[in-house]
């Protein structure tokens, strides 16, 4: 991996330890859940490595076996994200109708 | 502009959505625009990344696509319409088990692409979402009842074992990082994601029910921290600065409910 790339992603990922921190603290109790399905929704971007594996080159060295497992990995990561983003919502509206009540 | 312009514009204004998506998340008022404002970063971050120069094949993208929504899809019909820690848990379960095989599959194709660095990122993506894998399935399979904790009286006395766990990884990574393409670097592999699998269900097994909600919040950090790390082997900045946030945030969470006791409402 180059030095400047290296540099470039340390920055980032200091950068968002603390916005993420500061983002999430202090959150009220009756959010926490939907803040957790939420976080949980984005963190399968874990999806974006599936894609990039499963779209490795044919024929060229171990590649074949490693683009299946990307396309299992792709699968299962996108179960979490359609779930997560779309379950969460209908629920969210339950809650708000319960709260209004 | 190139595509690859492109790209980074998309992933910058996919990060500003997540960002925003979380603000909004915090009120039960604006927690639905929230979510509509994330899954559209999540969505053109996916269409742009299938898209990209790296991507050589489309088959297994498509078989994976197709059958991954279909299965979301069927997933929220199928599942109560409550969200509950329990179903958060098992979805994490599905993400982490995706990076799992995501990193092993990087590690099979193109060790020799790694480097000392590469290595590192390797080995807390493969050991972290072992951690997050075994241990939301762990703490899943106690709140729907499936198991009870007190049938391993052994595991009550374990904290020490988080030590072990972090030692045995600790050293392996870094064995395994110093020579990625070495004939015995796959047994190292196995090595810290056994002990990543057996520090998850460590974590949970002597939690009270009262306290799994917060050690779930904790075991969704390290699936976050898995995604950051596979960040760095695939240099991806949106999974650096997405794991990143919501590990980071996972943490302040899992100290706020531990501090609080508000978890106690599960």
């Amino acid at each position: 991996m180059e030095t400047t790339t290296l540099t470039l992603l340390i920055f980032l990922l200091v950068l968002a330890v603390f916005l993420g921190q500061e983002i999430f603290s202090k959150t009220p109790a009756s959010t926490q859940l939907s803040l957790l399905s939420s976080a949980n929704a984005v963190s399968g971007i874990g999806v974006l490595g599936a894609v990039l594996t499963a779209g490795l080159a044919e024929n060229a060295g171990n590649n074949d076996l490693a683009a299946l497992l990307g396309g299992l990995a792709l699968a299962l990561a996108l179960v979490n994200v359609v779930a997560g983003y779309l379950g969460t919502g209908g629920w969210l509206d339950q809650f708000r109708n319960n709260q209004d009540k | 502009m190139g595509f690859s312009t492109l790209i980074h514009i998309v992933y910058v204004l996919s990060a500003v959505a997540f960002i925003i998506g979380f603000k909004l998340s915090r009120q039960t008022e604006t927690a639905q625009n929230g979510r509509l404002i994330s899954g559209v970063g999540m969505v053109a971050a996916i269409l742009v990344t299938v898209l990209d120069r790296h991507v050589a094949r489309l088959d297994y993208i498509l078989l994976g696509l197709l059958a991954g929504a279909t299965l979301g899809v069927a997933w929220i019909r199928k599942m109560p319409q409550e969200v509950t820690y329990a179903s958060v848990a098992l979805l994490n379960a599905l993400g982490a088990a995706a990076l799992w095989l995501v990193t092993y599959a990087q590690f099979y194709a193109r060790p020799a692409g790694q480097g000392f660095t590469g290595g590192l990122a390797l080995c807390v993506s493969a050991a972290g979402s072992a951690v997050a894998l075994a241990g939301t399935l762990a703490a899943w399979a106690h709140l729907t009842g499936r198991m009870k904790p007190g049938q391993f009286p052994l595991f009550k006395k374990w904290r020490l074992g988080y030590l072990a766990c972090f030692a045995v990884i600790t050293l392996s990574g870094l064995v395994f990082a110093s020579d990625v393409v070495a004939p015995e670097a796959a047994r190292y592999f196995a090595v810290f994601s056994i002990a990543g699998a057996a520090l998850g269900v460590a974590l949970v097994l002597p939690d009270s029910m009262q306290r799994l909600p917060s050690t779930i919040v904790l075991l969704h950090s390290y699936s976050a921290a898995a995604a950051c790390a596979a960040g760095f082997f695939l240099q991806n900045a949106l999974m650096v600065v997405a794991g990143a946030l919501v590990c980071s945030g996972c943490v302040a969470l899992h100290q706020q409910m531990s501090h609080s006791g508000s978890n106690e409402s599960a």
